[in-house]
């Protein structure tokens, strides 16, 4: 449990370091791996996800979580 | 790699112009070639009008000397005595005045047999028989017979006309002048150049080298195949005919434009129209040479504002066409993307507004309606989750 959220915090950190818009950013990682990014500390792990969600990072941000 | 719509319609834009625009200059180019020709086929057709009315208007004046003599008492009186020494005293003074004043060169009076009696301008040259068409169309109608008629070197339009005494036919008077002023005349009108080109079927290398002897001047029989310049206003008009000459035995009725010529900065037009003895045969050419260079210039200066008119306007519709589409389909597509990716997000504030009312306004329509159910469904999801 907790373990998207807390990829969706790094990620804004990411998002924060960068100076990048945050909502923007983290749409267009939503829209390339077909997640919604709308976390919570009770969302349920869901491992598929993660793996989509890395990807698309690693290709919007330039960089691994 | 990703390329905007507005780079991929570059292309189109690009090669659409230079499409049209060559189309355009393609179309007005030979409009102006075809103007050209025009003006030389107007030109061709006023010289020809020129030549057949400088002959109608010499007929007429050789006409009515004609009819000047034949009502002159004492010219009849001595005729009827066939003293040709009497005649010839009488009648040299009347054809010097008529050749001083009036170009007549020729004067002739002839009996009724066709005979030659007497020439004024020749007066030791008589006896022989006349046959030419003038003549024979004078005796056949019994009225005038006129028109030129080419001898063995040159032209001459010559009058005929019965001589009566009383209703006794007595003889024919004749009156001919050679015609070298014709082409000085339509050049003095026209400022074109012109020259009389014969077919060498009627006239013999060694009569015309002779004559150009007599006058001094170069052997010019062999400058063309089957034709030869036997009068011209400008000496290199054959160089103009050189490579048209099959086309001078073929020139239609109404006259023709031959070919275009570029000399030095100058452009010409050939041209021409037959040339008809008085037995209605096609003896030769009339070639008329045209300057086209003004006329050319200012095509050439009109064409070329019209292209450059055409490219601006070209340039500025495309320009026109890419700020449309910029403002009613790539704009509100982008602010769509935007607010699509920022729902994507987590941003559910974000609204999808409809800018326009039209395909892309019912597209945005459509997106925000997607997002509430979206929202929706999350949100049911999340209760969902809790109650578990």
């Amino acid at each position: 449990m907790g373990q998207l959220f807390e990829m969706s915090k790094k990620i804004d950190e990411i998002i924060s370091q960068k100076s990048l818009d945050r909502m923007t950013t983290r749409g267009k990682i939503g829209l390339k791996s077909g997640v919604l990014m709308a976390f919570n500390e009770n969302t349920p792990d869901d491992f598929e996800k993660i793996k989509k969600i890395k990807d698309a990072a690693r290709d919007v941000l330039g960089a691994s979580l | 790699m990703r390329i905007s719509v507005k780079f991929k319609l570059l292309p189109i834009i690009v090669i659409g112009i230079a499409l049209l625009t060559g189309i355009f200059y393609y179309t007005f180019t030979n409009a102006m070639e075809k103007n050209i020709q025009d003006e030389g086929q107007n030109a061709v057709g006023n010289a020809k009008e020129l030549f057949y009315n400088l002959e109608d208007n010499d007929i007429k004046m050789l006409s009515s000397t004609i009819d000047a003599l034949l009502t002159n008492k004492e010219l009849k009186s001595i005729y009827l005595k066939n003293n040709r020494t009497e005649m010839y005293n009488y009648g040299y003074p009347i054809h010097k005045q008529l050749k001083d004043e009036f170009g007549m060169t020729h004067f002739y009076i002839h009996y009724p047999n066709g005979t030659n009696f007497i020439r004024m301008h020749s007066k030791d040259q008589f006896g022989d028989k006349i046959t030419r068409k003038t003549f024979q169309k004078s005796a056949a109608t019994n009225g005038f017979g006129s028109g030129l008629e080419l001898g063995k070197t040159a032209f001459a339009l010559r009058v005929v006309h019965p001589y009566y005494n009383g209703t006794n036919l007595i003889g024919y008077i004749e009156l001919g002048e050679e015609i070298d002023h014709f082409l000085k005349v339509m050049k003095k009108q026209t400022n074109e150049d012109f020259g009389l080109f014969i077919n060498k079927q009627y006239i013999t290398h060694a009569d015309w080298k002779a004559t150009r002897d007599t006058k001094g001047l170069r052997d010019n029989y062999d400058d063309l195949k089957d034709y030869v310049a036997i009068d011209t206003t400008t000496d290199d008009i054959s160089s103009f005919v050189a490579k048209d000459e099959n086309q001078l035995s073929n020139v239609p009725e109404q006259g023709a434009v031959f070919n275009k010529y570029q000399k030095g900065s100058s452009t010409y037009l050939s041209g021409g129209f037959p040339l008809y003895d008085a037995g209605g045969v096609a003896v030769g050419t009339v070639v008329v040479v045209i300057d086209v260079t003004g006329f050319e210039q200012a095509s050439r200066q009109n064409s070329n504002f019209v292209l450059i008119t055409a490219i601006i306007a070209a340039i500025a519709v495309s320009l026109i066409v890419v700020f449309l589409v910029n403002k009613y389909i790539l704009k509100p597509l982008d602010s769509i993307v935007e607010s699509t990716t920022r729902v994507a997000g987590g941003d559910f504030t974000a609204e999808i507004k409809a800018q326009s009312d039209d395909e892309i306004g019912d597209l945005a329509v459509m997106i925000e309606g997607f997002k509430k159910i979206l929202i929706g469904t999350a949100k049911d999801l999340e209760q969902a989750q809790e109650k578990k």
